[in-house]
């Protein structure tokens, strides 16, 4: 428990200290807020505020969780720090876990910002919230995973805007794309879109998005064996 | 004690340890005294076992949280002030709040307590790496050339703190080029030269057994003497 407290802090001192990576958390519920203001009423079966969610929040889980992750774990490889936590007897999965927990609580504020632009009843918060907070862990493990396998902070950054481009920006081309819609559809970031929608098929939603999280986790457990926290030392043990 | 008994290690087909075997008896200044080059990284990594040997058989009697680590790569985090790195590590030893001061009062650092660590002197910085390697009062201290690139005044100011931990019963294992620091440091040292351990012992008596014991015991003419290699 020291342990994950002690990374949790480091994270969240480092995070506070990178606007950049600051920005890539707030920029998307910024940005809706200020188009649910901007966009005229239209009469398209749901509402500015719900429409413009539909459009950012899996913008957001497609750039920001998995920005913070990416980058927290490879910086940490990149400058050798990692063995400094492991001699003071920090176990990979204490890292891993105090990261995880710590970009789901930021991810939380966001979340509720949209879920205030939306506009929802208590029941489809509920269900919102959930989604989310769900889609919000299956981007940390994607950014876990590029985090992993970089070489270097930069590396990260390029394959984390790879990963964003593709998991927000097919949902939004589904629209005008009916090829981008049937790939697209598969991707959780479009599944939670989905749910939101009225009259969603929350149960076909939900399954896509559990087979999302079975496929990303495998990915994660795949780089995790494969190299890990290899290139950080393991963890001296008397003989 | 930490020991090493017949180490070897090669990368690729380079070998960098060849049949390595020392002691070091608890509560001592050990050092590992050789070139660029010659494996002393190597061995710091081998003994904290972040990576392992080709042969032989390394010890350290301590568990992991006993240990203290300060790298030339000293992994402290650029952004974070100096009270927050150490307060990273405070958290996870489990010491009290105050932990984090009461190491920075020790290494003079009391009065940057809220500076960045990219703000700092070269100087400050390796205080700040030794300060986290031994907020936890360590029993075993591995220092891989703690004072490289600082100034007299500093590198005074490091030995001194080495010299108090060893008195408050640390084990300190550390490399260095430097011979005169050694010499004035150390309760015993090994000479290392291309892999292999070319002397060890007392390094006054050292110097008294090569007639190299001068005013002052000049281990560098020891060494130049029984490698041929000039130091940096």
């Amino acid at each position: 428990m020291k342990s994950i407290k002690g990374v949790f802090l480091k994270q969240l001192y480092d995070f506070l200290r990178q606007p950049t990576i600051l920005i890539s958390i707030i920029l998307m519920p910024i940005l809706a807020l200020l188009m649910s203001f901007i966009i005229e009423p239209y009469d398209e079966g749901v509402s500015v505020g719900l429409g413009v969610v539909i459009m950012f929040a899996p913008m957001f889980l497609a750039f920001g969780p998995i920005s913070v992750a990416s980058n927290a774990i490879a910086e940490d490889i990149e400058y050798k720090r990692l063995r400094f936590l492991m001699m003071a007897g920090v176990k990979s999965w204490h890292y891993l876990a105090a990261t995880i927990i710590f970009v789901m609580l930021i991810s939380v504020v966001p979340i509720l910002i949209f879920g205030f632009i939306g506009g929802f009843g208590f029941t489809d918060f509920l269900i919102f919230f959930a989604a989310m907070i769900f889609g919000s862990l299956v981007s940390i493990i994607v950014g876990a995973t590029i985090g992993l396998i970089s070489k270097s902070v930069q590396q990260a950054g390029s394959i984390t805007i790879g990963a964003g481009m593709l998991l927000g920006m097919l949902p939004m081309l589904a629209a005008f794309n009916e090829t981008f819609a049937n790939i697209a559809q598969f991707l959780f970031t479009y599944q939670i879109g989905e749910i939101m929608m009225p009259g969603a098929n929350i149960l076909r939603a939900v399954l896509i998005i559990a087979a999302n999280t079975v496929v990303f986790f495998g990915l994660f457990v795949w780089a995790f064996a494969r190299q890990g926290l290899k290139r950080v030392p393991a963890c001296t043990q008397v003989k | 004690m930490i020991s090493m008994q017949k180490i070897d290690k090669s990368f690729g087909n380079k070998q960098v340890l060849n049949q390595i075997s020392f002691e070091i008896p608890r509560e001592t200044i050990f050092g590992l005294l050789g070139p660029s080059g010659s494996g002393k990284t190597t061995i710091i990594n081998i003994l904290t076992e972040q990576i392992a040997p080709n042969a032989g058989v390394s010890r350290v009697d301590a568990q992991p949280f006993e240990i203290g680590l300060m790298l030339d790569d000293d992994g402290l985090y650029e952004r974070l002030t100096v009270a927050n790195n150490l307060k990273i590590f405070a958290t996870i030893y489990g010491l009290p709040n105050n932990a984090g001061l009461d190491i920075a009062r020790s290494v003079e650092l009391d009065g940057e307590m809220n500076t960045p660590v990219n703000k700092l002197s070269r100087g400050m910085r390796s205080r700040v790496a030794l300060a986290r390697a031994v907020i936890h009062k360590p029993k075993v201290l591995f220092l891989d050339e703690p004072t490289s690139n600082l100034d007299p005044v500093t590198a005074r100011k490091i030995h001194g703190l080495i010299r108090n931990l060893r008195e408050a019963g640390t084990t300190i294992f550390l490399t260095t080029h430097n011979m005169q620091e050694a010499v004035d440091l150390c309760d015993t040292i090994a000479l290392l030269s291309q892999g292999k351990v070319i002397e060890q012992g007392d390094p006054k008596e050292i110097c008294k057994k090569h007639n190299s014991y001068k005013t002052i015991p000049d281990l560098e003419s020891v060494f130049v003497n029984l490698t041929g290699i000039k130091l940096d």
